[in-house]
């Protein structure tokens, strides 16, 4: 027990910054993504032992996080609750450029489906392989592949990624 | 991973930065442990309900008496058996299995021979039904008797038509019949013989209930039988016959003989029930009498009569006291008809079926009796069907 405990607390600490990110792609709001990282964790805590005989602990993790943020996008009330302090803290440095920046991002990212976003979101920003992409979402490889296919689709008829980025549309 | 997919590299890893707060695992744990109360206490809280709920549930069906024996307990029959004996069209006994909540018919069954007598059924009625076939001897006359077992499905179907051990009886035209809450014992009444032949349904065996002379000289011929506290009671009501040349009173009696597999003379039982405890002697008559499964009361028709007419202007099916020897409570009073006869008691004794006849009509109907009402079966309309049973 004493050494599973280790192990976990080992993976959250070297874990939980990559695993926010992925979670800020997918819920586009820092708070949540914190609710969702520590969710996933906490579902993934009673079978840890288990998790690290058979699994990748962070495939598990992840695909315990996507599952919960897909159930999330289920509920019509999502769990928010009225707070007396804003929850963002004030950013140093260039503040238009990084809310910009963040806001293109999340408005690229609401064009997609949930399946198209989570695909995106592991294949380019977590730079998992096809393989793993597919083993997380519980699908074929080749759902993988068109899926990734569609949203890049999607995502080059979008003129404000080419402005930003200099990317030549199609 | 091409430009494109690069450049999006690129325009995630700068949008997202750097997370406000860290997750420990500390705090995970002690989500999960939360989460673990949480279930707890909800399954805790589901069972509390269910069980309430449950309780609530079974506090208001309907259910039977717990029959003396320790037999499980009876629900109410899901199918009804209807017996046409005299089909004029198909000139054979025409035998329906009939849902009770809507009356359509879900299975049939054929039997091989002229016609078909009686029914009798186990305690669960979809365990054993038996049927009573006659056939055509070579004389013509039909005199040879044989049952049949079969099964009804939880779908009402009809399965595993078979004849039973013991069941071909040459030269036995049989009458009523009786089976044991398990289906052990089969008890059947000769029409001609004051004789009451019971029969071992696993091994086939044969043991014979012989009525001799009554203290008085009279002789009980055998109607109604029944079975009690299992299978060791057998219960015989029947009119009693003076034996020419004696001098006796005619009058209708229930003896209860035991054991009720062994066999022996109807007169060693001993007697639970005289028609004069029910009904003065010429102002009517007991139409049935059945020995309820715990042999302490039995279900009895009376008709009264008009003391001169003759005609029967009342009936009544009430439950009578072995232990007192008196009528205990009248289950069923109806003024709109003329005639009752009780077709069938299941062996809880709780469901009970009536064959009935308006005052005005001359077809019966055919209902259960329900907190003293008559329940008519579905389909309700007036049947020319001779037996009904469940």
């Amino acid at each position: 027990m004493n050494a599973a405990a280790d192990e976990f607390a080992q993976f959250v600490e070297v874990r939980e910054r990559a695993l926010q990110r992925t979670a800020w792609l997918l819920t586009g709001d820092w708070a949540l993504a914190e609710d969702l990282v520590q969710t996933a964790l906490a579902r993934s805590w009673p079978r840890w032992d288990r998790i690290t005989r058979r699994d990748d602990p962070e495939i598990y993790v992840r695909r315990v996080m996507i599952n919960t943020w897909s159930t999330w996008r289920r509920r019509r009330w999502r769990g928010e609750s009225a707070s007396e302090e804003l929850p963002e803290r004030p950013a140093p440095g260039d503040v238009a450029a990084e809310v910009a920046m963040r806001e293109l991002c999340r408005d690229l990212l609401s064009k997609l489906t949930d399946r198209q976003r989570s695909v995106v979101v592991l294949r380019i920003f977590d730079d998992l392989t096809e393989a793993q992409v597919a083993q997380i979402l519980g699908c074929a490889l080749g759902t993988v592949k068109s899926t990734m296919s569609q949203a890049l689709a999607k995502l080059r008829d979008e003129p404000r990624l080419a402005d930003l980025t200099g990317l030549e549309s199609r | 991973m091409n430009e494109m997919e690069m450049q999006l590299s690129r325009l995630f890893n700068a949008a997202v930065g750097e997370p406000p707060k860290q997750v420990t695992a500390h705090a995970a744990r002690r989500q999960a442990l939360k989460r673990r109360v949480i279930a707890c206490v909800s399954a805790t809280a589901a069972l509390v309900v269910a069980g309430s709920i449950g309780l609530v549930v079974a506090a208001n069906a309907i259910v039977p008496h717990r029959a003396a024996n320790g037999q499980p307990q009876v629900t109410m029959p899901k199918y009804y058996f209807e017996m046409d004996p005299t089909n004029p069209v198909s000139g054979t006994s025409e035998n329906v299995v009939r849902s009770v909540a809507t009356g359509a018919i879900t299975g049939r069954v054929h039997c091989p021979g002229r016609s078909s007598l009686t029914l009798g059924a186990t305690t669960d009625s979809r365990q054993a039904f038996f049927i009573e076939c006659l056939t055509n001897s070579k004389t013509g006359k039909s005199d040879e008797t044989r049952i049949y077992r079969f099964q009804v499905s939880d779908s009402g179907r009809v399965s595993g038509f078979r004849m039973l051990p013991g069941g071909n009886l040459p030269k036995f035209l049989g009458q009523n019949m009786a089976v044991t809450a398990d289906g052990s014992l089969l008890a059947i009444a000769e029409a001609e013989r004051p004789e009451v032949l019971v029969i071992n349904t696993k091994t086939g065996s044969h043991a014979v209930w012989h009525s001799d002379a009554l203290p008085g000289g009279a002789i009980l011929y055998p109607r109604d039988l029944s079975f009690a506290r299992g299978d060791r009671e057998l219960a015989i009501f029947g009119s009693d016959y003076c034996v020419s040349g004696s001098v006796c009173k005619p009058v209708q009696e229930m003896r209860v003989v035991s054991p009720a597999a062994k066999g022996g003379k109807v007169s060693s039982g001993r007697q639970v029930l005289i028609k004069s405890q029910l009904v003065p002697l010429k102002r009517g008559s007991i139409a049935d009498a059945f020995l309820g499964p715990d042999g302490r009361t039995v279900l009895a028709t009376v008709d009264t009569y008009l003391a001169a007419g003759g005609t029967s202007p009342g009936v009544r099916v009430l439950r009578f006291s072995v232990v007192t020897g008196k009528a205990q409570r009248t289950l069923f009073n109806p003024a709109s008809y003329k005639q009752a006869l009780i077709t069938y008691v299941d062996q809880s004794g709780r469901f009970v079926l009536l064959k009935v006849l308006k005052k005005h009509d001359e077809v019966p109907v055919f209902g259960m009796i329900d907190h003293g009402k008559l329940r008519l079966l579905q389909p309700i309309r007036p049947r020319v069907a001779d037996v009904i049973a469940w």
